[in-house]
């Protein structure tokens, strides 16, 4: 793992060589592609707990298995000498309606193949459980979910992040109307603390300048610390987070640095 | 200590026609003008912002006094369309903003007062009834105790 730094983009739809070249042009050094899942599509259908389970467990497995292996191969096929300056990571985003499903993706086989978490919660009383738990790193919100500036601060002390993000902005006037809603909601419950700006690109026209990201922020209600915080440092602790959780409890991470010897 | 601030304003609505009794202000019509107008002028980011915490806080029908509740920021949005709201059930209406408070109390004290205003210019022509009309303001505020003092 390399320490992260640069400009981040912590959600890319889809990934080929064309997208990849316009990150490098536009001078991101990290970017993350996204797979979501909706949980609660899973099957649901024998009323036998224990057979319930392992039925979704394997239904969520081939899920993971049919969505973890698109991302992967792209990523070190496509272009291995953007690799230095490109660092691409796997990134999951799961829809969910109970607490048990988050539980049951962090089970998954193929769950440590992924880099980073996201949460969409689908209730309103979900929520709270989720800035509670601690292997939560990303969490999506909607118009429609109401935050209360406690939950906001718990999730602020977690190092729990929130995520806006601008493709989907460009193109349509309800989107546009509700990101900025969502945005300006944020500044009120907790003064857009912890928020990270995301493209959500699915094609090679949605990437933006990073510069032209960060003026974004005049727009969303940041501070001037706050639009460049939201790029780059936010991201970084985002994945320095993910990056804890796969190592357990720990403080400091000591690697061997491989030494080329001339 | 303040989360956020709020700003609510006092607005007079008037309409040309005479028969005022058919004339009834609703608010969900009158948010959804409001919000339209804001739309015309600022586009998506107007109503982007100002959703977020706007509301019709009270409507009265008598004496057509309303009273807008936003957030302090895009307040700015909401003072400035006030002059080009026209037009309320497919009838002709103005609407002239009378006072921005920062709370609703300062407000209910300028609705008061202005009532009583009102009052003393005309009471020659009024009756009783009329008056106790004008003067009422009740529903302004949630508390009791301050009802008791109008």
């Amino acid at each position: 793992m390399r320490v992260p730094s640069g400009y981040c983009d912590l959600r890319v739809e889809h990934i080929n060589a064309n997208i990849i070249d316009a990150y490098v042009k536009h001078g991101y050094s990290l970017i993350a592609v996204n797979t979501t899942v909706n949980c609660s599509l899973l099957g649901v259908s024998s009323s036998n707990k224990k057979k319930r389970k392992i039925a979704e467990c394997n239904d969520e497995v081939k899920v993971n298995e049919d969505k973890d292996w698109i991302p992967i191969p792209k990523s070190t096929n496509v272009c291995n000498h953007h690799n230095l300056k490109l660092t691409i990571l796997n990134r999951l985003t799961i829809q969910i309606t109970n607490i048990g499903q988050l539980q049951q993706t962090l089970n998954a086989r193929n769950f440590p193949k992924y880099n980073i978490l996201a949460v969409e919660p689908l209730n309103d009383h979900l929520f709270q459980n989720l800035v509670t738990s601690p292997s939560v790193d990303i969490i999506i919100c909607k118009v429609k979910t109401k935050i209360t500036p406690k939950d906001y601060s718990v999730a602020v002390d977690k190092n729990i992040h929130f995520e806006l993000s601008y493709a989907p902005m460009l193109m349509d006037s309800v989107t546009r109307q509700n990101t900025l809603t969502l945005a300006h909601m944020l500044h009120i419950k907790g003064k857009s603390k912890n928020i990270i700006l995301t493209s959500g690109a699915i094609n090679r026209l949605d990437i933006r300048n990073p510069y032209d990201a960060m003026n974004l922020g005049f727009l969303l209600g940041f501070s001037r610390k706050q639009t460049k915080e939201s790029i780059t440092d936010c991201c970084h602790s985002v994945i320095l987070k993910s990056y804890g959780r796969k190592l357990g409890k720990s403080a400091i991470n000591l690697m061997p640095i491989k030494t080329t010897s001339s | 200590m303040v989360r956020f601030k709020n700003r609510y304003m006092v607005v007079q609505l008037s309409n040309f026609e005479d028969n005022d009794l058919d004339f009834k202000i609703s608010d969900k019509e009158l948010n959804l003008t409001v919000l339209n107008m804001i739309k015309t002028l600022f586009g998506d980011f107007g109503v982007g912002a100002i959703r977020t915490c706007f509301k019709v806080h009270y409507c009265n029908p008598s004496t057509k006094i309303i009273i807008f509740k936003t957030r302090h920021g895009p307040h700015k949005f909401l003072s400035s369309i006030i002059p080009f709201v026209n037009e309320l059930q497919g009838k002709p209406i103005r609407l002239s903003t009378l006072y921005i408070g920062a709370s609703l109390f300062q407000c209910y004290k300028f609705i008061q007062n202005y009532q009583k205003g009102l009052v003393r210019k005309l009471h020659k022509t009024l009756t009783i009834q009329t008056k106790e009309k004008i003067l009422n303001v009740t529903g302004v505020l949630k508390f009791n105790k301050f009802q008791v003092y109008s």
